[in-house]
């Protein structure tokens, strides 16, 4: 049963001001110099079922600026479950827990509120879910529920956010009309754009364009090598073909562990792993 | 050959037995459609005798009058201080002359007749002229003030003084009728005692407190309604505890009307008194008692049509960085806006209907003004009051069920029409008044 208000960990110190690091300041990976890090995983391990359910195994792992990061692995592996933790939507299942950490620019994540954290790190689902509501309404949601009143204000980000995801031009006569209303691909698009109004640092996408055909797909792929240089990516697919397209890092799960982590070409072409190397020439799926 | 031949024997057989037994389902399909047919058939005989009823013993009863007079009567006992001259020295030019009316050229009035609410002819003042001495010359018979009598007023009897300084009589039911009652007006110098009723017998009164029982009704259960159910659809844990909850709240469904009337009248009426220093049932005490008898039957219907919302706008919502809020607010109430309208009609058609709970927690006094502090009556119980006397006043019952029935029709419908319109709304997208912003 989903428990969808349920946040059980309370915020542990969120009464503590919090001086979120502005993403310069991000400090840079010890194993990839180069590279800032904005999610930090720390032996996590995460449960269902009141602790029945081990779904995650120790998960060490670090998410980079500006970059995408392709989760990948066979289905039940856990990606999903881990792409949730990042937002912290796990918690909203009833009888789930966790231990280990996840620093969020580093920070623990449970120091921000939810609505905190949800505004930086937003999330784009596998089904494309428009609002019922007009499409302006839909990408203006995340920002009014902010508080955000000024209509100028509202009119520039809709504008600027359906630009952004290349829909502007396709709807720009019919911003009143329901998102819902909306071709397949063009509501996955909504759905980013409804994420990028609310210019978060992190964009978690979970199979975006599993339910769309191959030519939205290419869009949305085309979009996500675009957004890279304003968002930080985690993007869980189950073509490995389009993992390779457009993600720079590439994480290998099995059965809720991590088996591999590397840089995507390099995980392609040399993978370190035995595991990596069936999955990758399909000895198994 | 030999076994050929025992193969056919057999094949024939079987097709016989097939053959007969295709006769024998037959016959009992036939029995049971029958039986169905005659059993729906009897249904729909008996829906249509109740209806038929009501409707024809009703309809006589169901006029303006009916509706717009309360159920007690109001009388005045008025006459005349002077004695009066009357016919050439006033002037009655400004009557309107009407056909079914009979006028009294001494007195300056016409009188009409019309029918009281229980079919009996009566007989009222239609017409008075300015000059006319029950225009403003009758006084009350107790404080002595003058009174001016309206249409409303019907008479009931009048006793005039002759100029030889007789008395005459004539009452409102007088075989004669109108025209009785102005010869023996005219044959008088003035009115010596006079009784006027208003009609009595309408539900005015009734009418508007179930209205207003409708309101308070709505007003109280559907936000505890909405808000049970969205606790228990989201916010509740699955443990025994709130499994336990629910299937309380699935049997109080199951729970006679009275018992609720009893527990509401025990409870909501001292509290009430004690707060407003009202004594016995009012609207109130009644709309809470329909509220406690509604609340299982509005939580299960907003919670049915809260689960059916697609979890993931929900979580679209709160992965926005909205707050549960609202997430109630702009999601879950605007997507289950079909149960909760449903459940308002349930809530509306609840208060018209129920009459045992009601006697109890409300009263059944039937008062002339509504008022909320003091005991009122509902349609339901408004019949339950005048079939309980001892001459039960059938057609009025009826007629007062005529109108329940038209309101439950239409809410029947409504409820039919709301999925419809909600679902063409979805389709056309949601207008929303958002004008197209400029590059
Ligand atoms: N709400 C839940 N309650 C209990 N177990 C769950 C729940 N969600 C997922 N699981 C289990 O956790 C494991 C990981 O699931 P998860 O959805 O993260 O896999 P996934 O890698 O995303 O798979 P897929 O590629 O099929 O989406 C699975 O074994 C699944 O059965
Ligand atoms: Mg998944």
């Amino acid at each position: 049963m989903l428990n969808l208000f349920k946040n059980k960990k309370k915020d542990v110190n969120s009464d503590v001001n919090n001086e979120m690091l502005s993403n310069d300041e991000l400090p840079y990976s010890n194993e990839y110099p180069n590279e800032q890090v904005m999610f930090e995983v720390k032996n996590f391990n995460f449960y269902y079922d009141k602790k029945s359910k081990l779904a995650l195994k120790d998960i060490n792992l670090e998410i980079f600026k500006n970059k995408v990061t392709a989760f990948i692995g066979p289905s039940g592996c856990g990606k999903s479950t881990l792409l949730r933790c990042f937002d912290r939507m796990n918690e909203l299942i009833q009888d789930s827990s966790y231990d280990g950490q996840i620093l969020y620019k580093n920070k623990e994540i449970h120091s921000f509120n939810t609505i905190e954290l949800r505004s930086k790190v937003g999330m784009v689902f596998q089904q494309p879910n428009p609002f019922p509501m007009s499409i302006y309404n839909n990408v203006s949601y995340g920002p009014k529920c902010q508080g955000l009143k000024d209509k100028k204000e509202l009119d520039k980000i809709v504008l600027n956010s359906l630009k952004d995801v290349g829909l502007y031009d396709e709807v720009s006569d019919r911003l009143n009309i329901s998102g819902s209303s909306l071709s397949g691909g063009q509501q996955q698009r909504l759905c980013i754009a409804r994420c990028i109004a609310m210019s978060p640092d992190v964009i978690l996408m979970d199979e975006p364009t599993s339910a769309l055909d191959p030519i939205a797909t290419q869009k949305i792929e085309e979009l996500i090598k675009k957004l890279k240089e304003k968002y930080t990516i985690i993007i869980v697919t189950h073509n490995m073909q389009q993992a390779a397209r457009i993600s720079d890092y590439t994480a290998f799960f099995m059965l809720g562990e991590l088996v591999e982590f590397n840089k995507t070409e390099e995980f392609f072409a040399r993978p370190k792993n035995k595991k990596s190397e069936d999955y990758i020439t399909g000895k198994f799926s | 050959m030999s076994k050929n031949k025992n193969n056919n024997k057999k094949s024939i057989s079987l097709s016989d037995i097939v053959s007969r037994n295709i006769k024998n389902r037959r016959f009992k399909d036939y029995f049971t459609n029958g039986i169905t047919s005659i059993f729906s058939f009897l249904c729909v005989l008996i829906l249509a005798l109740v209806i038929g009823y009501v409707l024809v013993e009703g309809s006589p009863y169901l006029t303006t009058n009916f509706i717009t007079t309360n159920y007690a009567q109001s009388s005045v006992t008025l006459k005349t201080e002077n004695d009066f001259v009357l016919g050439e020295n006033r002037d009655y030019s400004d009557l309107m002359r009407y056909e079914d009316t009979v006028y009294s050229d001494k007195w300056g009035i016409g009188i009409k007749s019309k029918k009281d609410n229980d079919q009996n002819d009566i007989y009222y003042i239609s017409e008075i002229s300015v000059n006319s001495p029950f225009n403003n010359e009758m006084i009350r018979a107790d404080d002595r003030t003058i009174f001016q009598v309206t249409p409303d007023f019907y008479i009931n009897y009048l006793t005039v003084r002759t100029e030889e300084g007789t008395y005459v009589t004539v009452f409102g039911n007088d075989d004669g009728g109108a025209e009785a009652i102005i010869s023996t007006l005219d044959q008088g110098i003035a009115i010596q005692d006079s009784d006027f009723k208003t009609l009595g017998g309408g539900i005015r009164s009734s009418l508007i407190t179930t209205v207003i029982l409708i309101l308070f009704t709505i007003v109280f259960s559907l936000p505890l309604g909405v808000g049970g159910a969205i606790y228990l659809a989201y916010y509740a844990k699955n443990n025994r505890l709130t499994r336990i909850l629910r299937s309380l709240v699935d049997m109080s469904s199951g729970i006679p009307s009275i018992i609720f009337g009893l527990v509401g009248a025990a409870i909501f009426i001292p509290i009430m008194s004690s707060m407003t220093g009202a004594v016995g049932g009012n609207v109130i005490t009644g709309s809470l008692t329909l509220t406690l008898i509604l609340l299982p039957t509005i939580v299960k219907t907003v919670e049915e049509s809260i689960k059916a919302i697609n979890p993931s706008l929900i979580q679209g919502s709160l992965a926005l960085g909205a707050s549960n809020f609202q997430t109630i607010f702009k999601i879950i109430i605007p997507n289950s806006l079909d149960g909760i309208l449903n459940a308002a009609i349930l809530s509306i058609g609840r208060a018209i209907g129920e009459s045992a709970a009601l006697v109890f927690a409300m009263g059944t006094l039937i008062t002339a003004t509504p008022s909320l502090t003091s005991s009122n009556t509902s349609l339901a119980v408004h019949i339950w009051y005048i079939l309980s006397g001892e001459h039960p006043a059938y057609g009025q019952a009826c007629a007062i069920s005529i109108m329940i029935l038209c309101v439950v029709l239409v809410l029947s419908i409504i409820s039919k029409v709301i999925p419809i319109l909600l679902n063409r709304r979805k389709k056309k997208g949601a207008k929303q008044n958002v004008k197209p912003i400029q590059k």
